[in-house]
């Protein structure tokens, strides 16, 4: 859902950003470079190449997953807060397939077959139980991963994600039927190739993401409503995702609760489209992932 | 979210401004009483002057914290409360980062007595304004709480040019835009469920009861009138607006939405807590101190942001 959206989005903020995209990518990928994970590798699951980064030492805390939106690699979207996360606790991060370094197979691309990849990865890496924090549509593919493996997710963040196509603001579905590979923000072209220089590889991210989200269907509200985990869910005030349906969505999570922070899609996390915002506005989405990961459980 | 989930807690809170049969008081003193100083527990962040300013009939307590800058922050505390109870805690902070803060005490609260005046939003709003005018300050950032929130934005209403930029936290502007559950606990409620640190805190400064009880009786009856303010003149709300609610608090999230989108440079910020647990208000005594710098940080981000 990152494709034409942010190209939309970026057009609606343009005046606002300020800096040139192509060179906050770069400082976006020497800030990368300045953070490089303790190791990395690849898993074979589900007939999948999968990649991924494992972040500081493991600690007292459960691991924490980062799973990325459409069109994205681990350093586009978590680039700027996995050091400040990692900080803390192990973080394990990994690219999706036909994303980043996973290369794409003959195989449906579903929030769903995501899900499932993530929990043979952790299964392999020998982690029973973690806590998972999903950006855009690795949100719902953490929302599915909550649902389909319960057993191994202790706690859910859900930053900007819909699990309905209502809970997209309205100019979105139209974009999106749309979009076109030229609309695809260049730093998410860039970041890809540079880890993949392949223009079929490139577009090939963009028709699976793409095509996952026209036949995008609701996840109905039973399944959501079933899902136990304590879950924090956040998006902007200028998301794409409608602050409606992050309130309902938090409703409907048993253990659910709701954060809305200024800015757009993935602006609180520094995402590589918001090259200006500054550390403090990453701290205050940090923190607030942090106090909802480590605070006791005290439903009412 | 229901009622119980809610607890006493803000069951508690709510009461404090609702309706009910407190015992009447007669013979309102309009007198003036001395200055007390700030609870000991602003110890720590003393002002650098208090006084009374004569506005509108009412002998209205303030205090200024630093004299630098030039358009101040104004804090309006809630409904049942004092500088101290709505502010104590992040007053400090906000010192840190605002050459010049004031905070004022409404009609009927803290050191401020109450007057023969009708107690309405636009009243203290009026009050706000005549007391810029009396520091001679042309125009503030305004930052209400809860009922306070809701005379920020009759302040930006009715003084438009007063106003530099406002933050509503906590606040309705709608019948509809408390939790339904709020106006069942508002008609059952009475001065017995008056938080007791609310009422602490109120005796340290005015030790009369009856003084205490027109507090509660003087905002419970204003917002058992509650109307709500017409949506045209929230749309004429120039001033950049930051509209900040807790994910559990008695103000609906969806108000908040419709408020930060009716207000013409609105912006949104929904954060984890009850009614002010995310700047550390004085029922929260649990909130961090990260979630209250959070919040300062959030503040500061909106106040120094350059308007589209």
């Amino acid at each position: 859902m990152r494709i034409r959206l942010l190209h939309l989005t970026l057009c609606l903020t343009s005046a606002t950003l300020g800096a040139a995209i192509p060179n906050a990518a770069q400082s976006q990928a020497s800030r990368a470079a300045a953070s490089a994970p303790a190791r990395s590798g690849y898993a074979d699951v589900n007939g999948l190449h999968m990649y991924y980064e494992v972040h500081g030492g493991s600690t007292s805390r459960p691991p924490l997953v980062l799973l990325h939106g459409g069109g994205s690699t681990i350093g586009t979207n978590f680039a700027r807060v996995l050091p400040l996360l990692s900080a803390s606790r192990q973080v394990i991060a990994v690219e999706m397939q036909a994303h980043g370094h996973t290369r794409d197979v003959d195989r449906p691309f579903t929030f769903e077959q995501c899900a499932e990849d993530v929990a043979a990865l952790l299964t392999q890496l020998h982690i029973a139980k973690a806590d998972v924090f999903g950006f855009s549509n690795g949100g719902t593919t953490a929302l599915q991963l909550a649902s389909h493996h319960p057993a191994m997710v202790n706690r859910l963040i859900i930053g900007s994600a819909n699990y309905k196509r209502s809970g997209m603001q309205d100019w979105f579905w139209p974009a999106m039927e749309k979009g076109t590979f030229a609309d695809m923000p260049k730093p998410y072209a860039d970041a890809y190739l540079k880890i993949n220089p392949s223009q079929e590889g490139v577009h090939a991210m963009h028709d699976r993401d793409l095509k996952r989200m026209l036949a995008f269907v609701d996840i109905p509200d039973s399944v959501i409503h079933a899902i136990q985990a304590p879950s924090l869910v956040i998006v902007g005030d200028r998301d794409v995702v409608r602050a409606e349906h992050a309130i309902e969505l938090s409703r409907l999570l048993p253990h659910g609760r709701v954060s809305i922070l200024p800015g757009g899609h993935g602006e609180y996390l520094g995402e590589i489209t918001f090259p200006n915002v500054d550390d403090r506005m990453l701290r205050v989405f940090v923190t607030l992932a942090d106090e909802f990961l480590t605070s006791p459980i005290n439903e009412p | 979210m229901s009622p119980d989930s809610l607890g006493a807690r803000v069951a508690a809170l709510v009461s404090t401004i609702k309706a009910s049969v407190a015992p009447k008081v007669s013979g309102e003193p309009n007198g003036v009483a001395p200055a007390r100083a700030p609870s000991a527990s602003r110890a720590h962040a003393p002002p650098t002057r208090t006084g009374y300013a004569w506005v509108n009939g009412l002998r209205m307590y303030y205090e200024v914290h630093g004299e630098g800058g030039e358009v101040p922050l104004i804090l309006l505390h809630g409904g049942g409360s004092t500088i101290t109870t709505s502010f104590g805690r992040i007053l400090p902070l906000l010192k840190e980062t605002h050459p010049r803060v004031i905070a004022v005490e409404f009609q009927a609260h803290g050191h401020t007595r109450d007057v023969d005046r009708a107690f309405t939003f636009e009243q203290d709003a009026d009050d706000v304004a005549a007391l810029m005018d009396h520091l001679y300050v042309e125009r503030a950032t305004v930052f209400g709480f809860s009922n306070g929130g809701t005379v920020a934005l009759q302040v930006a209403i009715r003084h438009p040019e007063k106003v530099e930029r406002l933050i509503v936290a906590s606040a309705n502007y709608r019948k509809d835009g408390m939790h339904p559950w709020f106006w069942d606990v508002m008609n059952k409620g009475t001065f017995a469920d008056m938080p007791q640190v609310y009422k602490d805190e109120y005796l340290k400064l005015d030790p009369r009861q009856e003084g205490l009880f027109t507090m509660y009786e003087r905002d419970s009856r204003r917002m058992m009138q509650f109307e709500d303010i017409p949506d045209s003149l929230i749309q004429g709300i120039e001033a950049p607006t930051f509209v900040v609610t807790g994910d559990k608090d008695v103000v609906r999230p969806e108000q908040a939405i419709d408020l930060s989108r009716l207000v013409q440079h609105g912006r949104l910020c929904i954060l984890p807590g009850g009614h002010g647990e995310y700047f550390g208000e004085i029922m929260f005594p649990s909130a961090g101190d990260a979630a209250v710098r959070r919040f300062v940080g959030l503040a500061n981000e909106f106040l120094l942001a350059q308007t589209e």
